[in-house]
């Protein structure tokens, strides 16, 4: 029977909740992309951790328990939409940039994240977790409940899918020789 | 493609940022996650092999607790979540509902699931409070009523309106419309509500006077999600950067004096009409959008078009956007053109208008940005149309530049199909 849980303390499970949302949401937009899930994925992700909270003993830091746990919802929204449209996908953050480049930069995710949906979910969940979140093998193993060796190893397969299905694409050809020069200009400066 | 390039592409995903939330919006998120913690039921995680044994085990240890239970009545369950806003919600087990505003001028829930108590707290003027449940839209000031997710609604204390199918029906304490009637633990915990609030009254000074508000059922409007811009320069097409959330509150209360504020320029009045509608606030865009200078520029065409859709107003909202495409330039143009034709063909059905724009801003040409989009837009307009001779070219297009496209498989299709003729 479903009866109404006991929060341990509705304003300090409220504020602990309002701290993780902005890690939760950044969490997500790398896993998932921004699509149009963003916003029930957040709740989701957030409804596990108020249910965690009173389980929380502090054995690990409780900002890697929540990440742990929107790895796991992000599985679950891994099998919903297929499709990404350019208007769900962000703005990378460089006010500087022009509009035109700003667009170039969009379509650009639009097109990985496209080619993410079409990997299994193992391999995707490797890619985010260490291509675009910057975990190390280990760290990423950790968080999504594998073995470091498995996480590499789902890591190449991921990367070689990603190159595969991207390659020979017109548009992005341009957009990342554009991005390279200007890598190489920038480490060139004094 | 090179390592290298995977690389570049994760950077570039991992500078790509959340879409800002305001502070209601975090509020809303949060609370409705407390709210779901409390009442829905865990999903249970997948039992191992090893764990059968043990349920077993406990299955038949259940079947003897069940029968020595039964001989006892239990106790009814009803649980309570107390809102922010000062409401408390009364359900019974299994009972659901979400959350769709909770702000003190506006809070809006529907129950999706069993019946729900509410004893909602004062309601003044310019404030409301509305439930949705099957058909019914109950709008409340300051009462205990009830709402199943059937549509029944019951009155403990205070009046309520049910708005349903166009008709209105206001409901005194005592009264119940649509069919049904509340569990007997929670006309208790109505009741005792209302027994609380009756004393609570007597007890207390006058209130201020409270109205009620008559809700007409409408579709809601899907906010449209746009990035929020504040005017960083002073040239004639701003440079755009994110603002912060707290700029997207809603507006203070003005000051008991007025003081003349200058006139805003009109770079701050393109600025403050594109909070309006990160804000929501679609009407009040449009006003700015009425008293900006005309012509309109395109990026007031476009903030123009944003509230126009919001507001349901599609044909305006796409007529806009094909304005935009033809004083904008660049891949601006391509986007809004990309755009209005989307908005024609998928939600008004006018391919005629569709193409037109699709193909005077050059949408799907080689070169153009949109153009694989462009593409398939105008390849499914071709063959609804019957037109499939024009579209067979495009769709060999298609192959040929989108060789792993999402549409590929169908526009092998259509080239087959029209080969074999």
């Amino acid at each position: 029977m479903n009866t109404a849980r006991p929060l341990p303390d509705a304003d300090a499970t409220r504020d602990t909740l309002r701290a993780l949302l902005p890690h939760v949401r950044r969490w997500l937009v790398r896993l998932l992309g921004r699509s149009p899930d963003l916003d029930d994925a957040t709740q989701d992700a957030l409804t596990e951790i108020a249910r965690f909270l009173p389980r929380f003993e502090g054995r690990s830091k409780l900002e890697t328990a929540a990440h742990k746990i929107t790895v796991r919802v992000a599985y679950r929204y891994f099998r919903t939409r297929k499709e990404v449209a350019l208007e769900a996908v962000p703005e990378p953050i460089d006010p500087e940039t022009a509009a035109d480049e700003r667009l170039l930069a969009r379509e650009a995710l639009a097109r990985l994240q496209r080619a993410l949906r079409r990997l299994p979910a193992k391999r995707r969940m490797a890619f985010a977790l260490c291509a675009i979140e910057g975990k190390t093998p280990t760290e990423a193993a950790e968080l999504a409940g594998t073995t470091a060796v498995a996480m590499r190893c789902r890591l190449v397969w991921a990367r070689r899918e990603v190159a595969r299905l991207l390659d020979k694409d017109p548009y992005l050809a341009p957009y990342l020789e554009r991005a390279a020069q200007h890598a190489d200009a920038q480490e060139d400066e004094p | 493609m090179t390592s290298r390039t995977v690389d570049q592409l994760a950077q570039l995903a991992r500078k790509a940022d959340a879409p800002a939330l305001d502070d209601t919006a975090s509020r809303r998120l949060v609370d409705a996650a407390i709210a779901r913690a409390r009442f829905e039921p865990e999903v249970a995680p997948r039992p191992s092999p090893l764990r059968w044994a043990a349920a077993g085990a406990l299955a038949a240890a259940a079947v003897i607790a069940i029968v020595v239970l039964r001989a006892q009545p239990t106790p009814p369950v009803t649980m309570h979540v107390a809102l922010p806003t000062g409401d408390t919600l009364t359900g019974t087990a299994g009972a659901r509902f979400a959350i769709a505003e909770l702000t003190p001028a506006s809070r809006k829930l529907r129950v999706e699931d069993g019946t729900i108590v509410f004893d909602v707290a004062h309601v003044v003027a310019g404030q409301r409070f509305e439930v949705t449940a099957g058909d019914a839209t109950v709008v409340a000031t300051g009462t205990v009523f009830s709402v199943s997710s059937r549509g029944h609604v019951h009155v403990y204390e205070g009046s309520v309106e049910v708005s349903r199918a166009g008709h209105v029906e206001r409901l005194a304490a005592g009264a119940s419309s649509g069919a049904g009637e509340d569990p007997r633990e929670l006309r208790d915990a109505g009741e005792t509500a209302a027994r609380a609030r009756a004393q609570l009254h007597v007890a207390s000074a006058p209130q201020a006077p409270v109205t009620t508000t008559r809700v007409v059922l409408v579709p809601m409007p899907v906010p449209v999600q746009v990035p929020v811009y504040v005017v960083a320069s002073h040239g004639t097409e701003p440079a755009a950067v994110p603002v912060p959330a707290s700029a997207a509150a809603p507006v203070a209360v003005p000051a008991a004096v007025p003081v003349p504020a200058p006139a805003p320029a009109a770079d701050d009045g393109l600025a403050l009409a594109r909070a309006d509608i990160a804000a929501g606030r679609y009407q009040a865009a449009l006003d700015k959008v009425t008293a900006a200078p005309h012509p309109l520029s395109g990026a007031w065409l476009l903030v123009d078009a944003d509230a126009l859709r919001a507001l349901g107003k599609k044909r305006d909202a796409a007529d806009a956007l094909a304005s935009a495409a033809a004083v904008l330039d660049g891949t601006a143009q391509t986007e809004a053109a990309y755009s209005a034709a989307y908005l024609r063909w998928h939600e008004l059905h006018d391919a005629a208008g569709a193409l037109s724009v699709l193909t005077s801003a050059d949408v799907d040409v080689p070169g153009s940005l949109f153009e694989e989009r462009g593409l398939v837009l105008h390849i499914a307009i071709l063959v609804a149309t019957d037109r499939r001779e024009e579209a067979r070219p495009l769709a060999q297009r298609y192959l040929d530049h989108f060789p792993h496209g999402d549409q590929r498989v169908q526009m092998l299709a259509l080239t087959r199909h029209d080969a074999s003729k």
